[in-house]
């Protein structure tokens, strides 16, 4: 098994000698552990900002969400223009073929009524 | 040792303090007054809104069975105008009023509400400039409102009934009131069908009424529109049957009249006529409410010697005459203390078949079936056989079912009460002393001279929703009314009827055609009795094809007016000749 380290490990010093190869030439091979801590003041703020910076997310996706209602409302004004064009246009398309207009056509107009009627049987 | 309190520490209890507060005003607002706010927040964000239901259209047959439309739903709009925006404070802005008055009467000219402008107060927020306007007129309006920046206009959609061919069918449509209800007609018998239901909306809305997609308590309920429905009237028969009624009417100096046209194989409604009529888009005008009734259905009346034919069919299926049984004419009988006189004199003293009896409409050989009915008098059993076939086989006396409103069912008297006297029943042979609508008589005639099968009549086709057709379903007819041999001969002895009267050929040019002509008298309630100056004038009858296969029933009624009399033979019959004549070459019946 093989594993391998980071440059910037902050570890304590393991000293293997004859075993890293990653150190520089005249380097100090014993580095000790950094005392890295974070203080009540700055932990409070970190938490602060992480709790406001989720807020700010909730919030983005709540816009966004109510954004949708926008697009809806645009989408549903647009088609009910259209049912109420299609419905026009279906009446003005029965009118035209109401008995009215075809009684008033041009072409009923040149028709005569015969004479005489009978069957051939 | 004392313990200092560090700076930090101070920080960390100051900060933790403050969240303390925060979380105990979060705490006060989202648990201890929840509800309170809760209910302030729906207040002022949620409302409701109706998503109105599309009325249902409805639809007739055209002549190669196609789909036609007789009323439609027209997009409309209401304009409103906020007058409270023309205001500067107390004062009228006088330059934005003028244009938004200039834009208004530009697009509408007078369509305008009367006074629409005058009084444009600075207390009202709602003020309507006209009604149900065109959408091309809507879209002009909006259009210049933005070309003018015009504020506080608005435009509410609605529909209203357009009905394509005039005042077709009118009383067997009804029409739609200002409220939306059905009246009269299929608009209110079928009102639920075609109203639909609403649906509903409650969401969150901002500023500006818009509905938000957030919140969990939304309700979203698609509206259900009404059935389009389909009625059996065929447009261009319902045309003619008006026609020729009207100018029939016209000719005889008749005030008003009744048609009824059944297709007897099936009991479908070809059409309904009645004269005067309306125009249902323009109902407000209509000064005699009258003029909305069906009276096809919801007139019962004496109907005369159209019964006949029913009567002699009753007796001809008990066996007590057969067509060739021979009657002598007295022109004149007595029952009890009433004398019974037949209106023809013609052929008095001769002795007549049945058919012969029908053509002369002799009451008085009415009244001798009846005798024979009874084995040789108008007994209770007579009498009790012929009521049997006026109510449970003709159905007279009972609703059709007719989906239309104010059917009435007409009156037969009882053969055992006081009123089921002998004269009573003999009268009831020649149709008088029963009350029947046009409706009833058409479904009787029709089962009497089609095999014998009573067919419920009825006007509703199916529905017609998203360009598909559903029929009803059809109900089973009644069987039994006439035997089948039955039927055979009386539709034979009507059709030689009419030829013995005297039609004249050319009217049928030898297609299967048979009838019965009615002239009954009317009840006047001045006098108690019957009225000496005032008749109707009826007549029934049917046409065949080439297999004498009866292909549809006419019902003609032409109503008394004031010392008028009209006779079945001169004004009823020549509409009926009329009607037969188109419905022959409509229908492509063939001859025998």
């Amino acid at each position: 098994m093989t594993y391998q380290t980071s440059n910037y490990q902050s570890a304590r010093v393991s000293l293997r000698s004859g075993l890293r190869q990653n150190f520089a030439m005249n380097q100090n091979t014993v580095a000790y552990a950094r005392d890295k801590h974070v203080g009540p003041v700055a932990s409070t703020v970190l938490i602060g900002l992480i709790v406001v910076g989720l807020l700010v997310l909730y919030l983005m996706q709540l816009a966004a969400t109510g954004s949708y209602g926008y697009q809806l409302n645009d989408i549903s004004k647009e088609q009910d223009a259209l049912v109420a064009e299609q419905q026009d246009l279906e009446v003005d398309n029965a009118r035209m073929r109401s008995l009215t207009a075809v009684r008033g056509s041009a072409v009923a107009s040149t028709m005569v009524d015969p004479a005489t009627t009978d069957t051939a049987n | 040792m004392q313990t200092k309190l560090s700076r930090s520490s101070f920080l960390l209890i100051a900060v933790f303090g403050v969240f303390l507060l925060i979380i105990g005003k979060l705490i006060d607002i989202q648990v201890a007054h929840h509800e309170e706010y809760l209910a302030s927040a729906n207040a002022l964000q949620v409302s409701s809104r109706t998503l109105k239901a599309t009325r249902g259209e409805i639809f007739a047959l055209d002549t190669d069975g196609s789909i036609v439309p007789l009323v439609l739903n027209k997009p409309v709009y209401t304009v409103a105008v906020d007058p409270h925006v023309y205001y500067d404070g107390e004062n009228l802005q006088k330059e934005t009023y003028n244009e938004l008055k200039s834009a208004i009467e530009k697009v509408l000219k007078n369509q305008t509400i009367d006074g629409a402008f005058d009084d444009f107060s600075v207390n009202s927020r709602y003020k309507i400039l006209a009604k149900q306007i065109s959408r091309e007129q809507a879209e002009q309006i909006k259009q210049l409102a933005e070309e003018k920046d015009l504020p506080g206009l608005s435009l509410q959609a609605g529909t209203k009934r357009v009905y394509i061919e005039g005042n077709l069918a009118a009383q067997a449509l009804g029409f739609v009131n200002y409220d939306g209800e059905g009246q009269y007609g299929i608009e209110q018998y079928l009102d639920k069908e075609l109203r639909g239901e609403d649906g509903l909306l409650q969401t969150v809305r901002d500023v500006r009424n818009t509905p938000l997609a957030i919140g969990i308590n939304d309700i979203s309920i698609p509206a259900k529109n009404g059935d389009n429905v389909v009625l059996t009237i065929d447009r261009n028969v319902q045309s003619q049957v008006e026609l020729s009624l009207k100018e029939g009417l016209e000719r005889m100096g008749a005030e008003s009249g009744s048609v009824v046209v059944l297709n007897p194989q099936n009991g479908e409604v070809m059409a309904m006529a009645n004269y005067p009529t309306y125009d249902p888009a323009e109902y407000g005008k209509v000064e005699n409410a009258e003029v909305f009734q069906n009276k096809t259905v919801s007139y019962a009346y004496e109907p005369g010697s159209i019964m006949k034919s029913m009567a002699m069919g009753a007796a001809l299926d008990l066996g007590a005459v057969r067509p060739s049984s021979q009657y002598h004419n007295t022109g004149c009988t007595q029952i009890d203390d009433a004398e019974i006189c037949n209106l023809s004199r013609q052929v008095d003293g001769q002795t007549l078949d049945m058919t012969g009896v029908l053509a002369w409409s002799l009451n008085t050989g009415m009244v001798w079936v009846l005798n024979q009915m009874g084995g040789g008098d108008i007994t209770m059993a007579a009498r009790q056989s012929l009521y049997d076939y006026y109510t449970a086989r003709y159905q007279f006396g009972r609703l059709t079912g007719i989906e239309q409103i104010g059917e009435t069912a007409g009156f037969i008297s009882q053969p055992d009460t006081v009123h089921g006297a002998r004269v009573v029943y003999s009268n009831m042979m020649f149709g008088q002393g029963i009350n029947v609508t046009n409706l009833q008589v058409a479904a009787a005639f029709s089962a009497a001279i089609n095999g014998g099968k009573y067919y419920r009549p009825h006007i509703i086709a199916g529905t017609y929703n998203n360009d598909s057709f559903v029929p009803q379903k059809t109900e089973s007819p009644m069987e039994g009314t006439l035997k089948l041999e039955t039927s055979t001969e009386l539709k034979e002895m009507l059709h030689e009827a009419r030829k013995i009267y005297g039609v004249n050929p050319r009217n049928d040019q030898g297609f299967y055609v048979g009838g019965k002509t009615g002239t009954a008298q009317i009840y006047d309630e001045a006098t108690g009795g019957y009225s000496e100056t005032q008749t109707v004038g009826t007549y029934i009858g049917y046409g065949a094809d080439g297999t004498k296969t009866p292909k549809y029933v006419i019902m003609v009624r032409v109503d008394p007016t004031k010392n008028k009399h009209f006779n079945g033979s001169d004004d009823a019959m020549p509409i009926f000749n009329e009607i037969s004549n188109y419905m022959l070459r409509y229908m492509g019946v063939s001859k025998p």
